[in-house]
């Protein structure tokens, strides 16, 4: 390990600014589709796909990206990221030169590298691991709260600022994006240490076992988690890709009888509105770490079938208020929408995104403490598989306005909410019922999946004595 | 758990006392959910105004007609600047 005097505020500083910054690349699509779906006469469909297509890559991603900062640091992983996102960024804006030169499409070649660019997104489960590994557990609800917040806000910003401050030139938008990423790997390669000792950051490296892994994916605490989280992140993620052209769409009339006529205005009004969703799923998110301890301190279990003797029980009770009110809220969107109310539809997205930063708070609150000796591959798993809702959402946006004509397109968050999101809870409060060790019920036994090895936490300290 | 202050807490009896940085870290929280009301206020005021905030200045391309006026051609003698070409013989 790096010898470097450092101080572990620094190093939240710089995963927080890493992470932000990678999802301000993996969104700053989404806050130029009106332009692009304009220039290359996209429908609903493909509008729906452009805006899918940046959560492509996170689920199979994300849990590798976990294995990845555990096997060789976060900071190694963070730059990797960050090189070839910040790369293909710059690839992309220049699609109109070397499209041609590689024989495809000018359209292809943008949405491809996109794609790629996408990747950024898997920063999340490196920051996390990152921040782990400095903190302590008194203080870890706050710095991971201040870095997935602060992070976070990335995609917000990018919907708010980047239509203003480029306009209608997302070509410019990409290069100056991915030139910041490739700075910003630079500042990492030099002051990012990968753990506070030399011991935690082996201790990490051995963690990592496929043993463990499949030991954490069949757990149903960990499943239930992670639809916890998909009905909550992955929500987040796929409302900050398709709300800038759903506004465009289903609010076209509404938003240029408020004087909004130019496509560029048309832009900032759509990303404006899209951003406060964004904005208070971002920046709500500490918050629900500091309620849910409010909750925890109080033994609140307010929930019938829900365990209520856990340690961390009252946070279990204070993630599913929050699925209620994110279930609700998707409701109140579609009838927002269907009046055809701008106003309304702008004011509930606000609550809507509250409500997702407590889902996601929540949630992340819960995580550390069930699985307490494999919270990276718990976190890569949970973070990652999660970020499928992102894809399916808006795909299913798409279906319901193409199936029942454009008019249609509020239906479709009315038809998640009560065709998955009730049946994610019931299945949330199911797996949630067990009184003691909720994270050993799964398929398959824990001796079964980890043998005569039961903790790595003890085969961590165990090593080192027979070393010696 | 018991919290005594912002800085200090108390877990199984035992008195944690946080870091200095710690406070600073809630004061950043409380400030990111200030930022967060304030954007939804300036977005809603946005759309009910109907005004959009660029940092951007339009920019305006000036009206011009799809080609411009020829200009007369001294050498073909014609005033309406098309060249005359005479008929190749067979």
């Amino acid at each position: 390990m790096k010898v470097i005097k450092t101080h572990k505020v620094e190093q939240l500083v710089m995963a927080a600014v890493a992470f932000f910054w990678c999802f301000l690349m993996w969104f700053a699509s989404a806050a130029f589709v009106p332009t692009i779906a304009s220039q290359f006469h996209l429908g609903i469909k493909g509008v729906a796909l452009l805006a899918s297509s940046a959560i492509w890559t996170a689920p199979l991603a994300r849990p590798v990206a976990g294995w990845l900062a555990d096997k060789i640091g976060a900071p190694k992983a963070f730059v990797m990221i960050l090189v070839v996102c910040g790369s293909f960024s710059i690839l992309s804006g220049m699609a109109k030169t070397l499209a041609p030169m590689v024989g495809m499409s000018q359209y292809h070649f943008l949405f491809w590298t996109r794609v790629i660019v996408a990747t950024a997104g898997v920063s999340f489960v490196i920051g996390v691991q990152h921040v782990a590994q400095w903190f302590e557990p008194a203080e870890m609800g706050t710095a991971e709260g201040l870095y997935a917040g602060t992070g976070n806000v990335g995609a917000g910003a990018g919907a708010l600022l980047l239509p203003r401050l480029y306009g209608l030139d997302y070509n410019t938008a990409f290069i100056h994006l991915g030139i910041v990423a490739l700075i910003i790997a630079g500042w990492v390669v030099w002051r990012g240490v990968p753990a506070k000792s030399a011991e935690q950051s082996r201790m990490a490296k051995k963690s990592a076992t496929l043993r463990d892994g499949v030991f954490v994916w069949t757990r149903y605490a960990a499943l239930a988690l992670m639809l916890a989280y998909a009905m909550s992140f992955g929500l987040e993620i796929g409302m900050d890709a398709w709300l800038p052209g759903y506004y465009k769409i289903g609010f076209g009339g509404a938003i240029k009888a408020l004087g909004f006529h130019s496509l560029q205005d048309v832009q900032i009004a759509a990303g404006s509105f899209a951003a406060v969703l964004s904005f208070n799923a971002s920046l709500f998110r500490p918050l629900s770490g500091w309620i849910s301890d409010i909750w925890q301190r109080n033994r609140w279990t307010p929930f019938p079938f829900l365990s209520k003797k856990l340690e961390y029980s009252p946070r279990i009770h204070w993630l599913m208020l929050s699925l209620l009110c994110i279930t609700v809220m998707m409701v109140m969107l579609t009838i927002a929408g269907m009046s055809g109310h701008i106003v309304a539809s702008v004011i509930i997205l606000a609550f809507f995104g509250v409500a997702l930063a407590f889902g996601t708070g929540g949630t992340f609150a819960i995580v550390p403490l069930m699985f307490r000796e494999r919270p990276g591959v718990a976190a890569g798993f949970i973070g990652g598989v999660s970020c499928i809702g992102g894809i399916v959402y808006p795909l299913i946006y798409g279906k319901v306005a193409t199936v029942f004509g454009p008019g249609a397109i509020h239906l479709g968050y009315a038809i998640v909410a009560l065709s998955l999101f009730i049946p994610f809870i019931l299945y949330f409060v199911w797996a949630m019922r067990w009184d003691v060790h909720p994270e050993e019920h799964g398929v398959g036994s824990k001796e079964r999946w980890l043998g005569a090895r039961l903790s790595p936490a003890i085969d961590g300290i165990a090593e080192p004595a027979r070393s010696e | 758990m018991r919290r005594y202050g912002m800085g200090s807490a108390v877990t199984d009896g035992e008195v944690h006392v946080h870091e200095p940085w710690y406070k600073y870290g809630i004061g950043v929280l409380f400030m990111e959910v200030a930022i967060a009301v304030a954007i939804s206020v300036f977005a809603i005021a946005m759309g009910l105004s109907g005004k959009p905030v660029a940092f951007q200045k339009h920019v305006e391309f000036a009206k011009k007609p799809a080609l411009a006026k020829p200009v007369a051609c001294p050498r073909s003698g014609r005033s309406d600047g098309y060249m005359s070409v005479a008929p190749v013989k067979p």
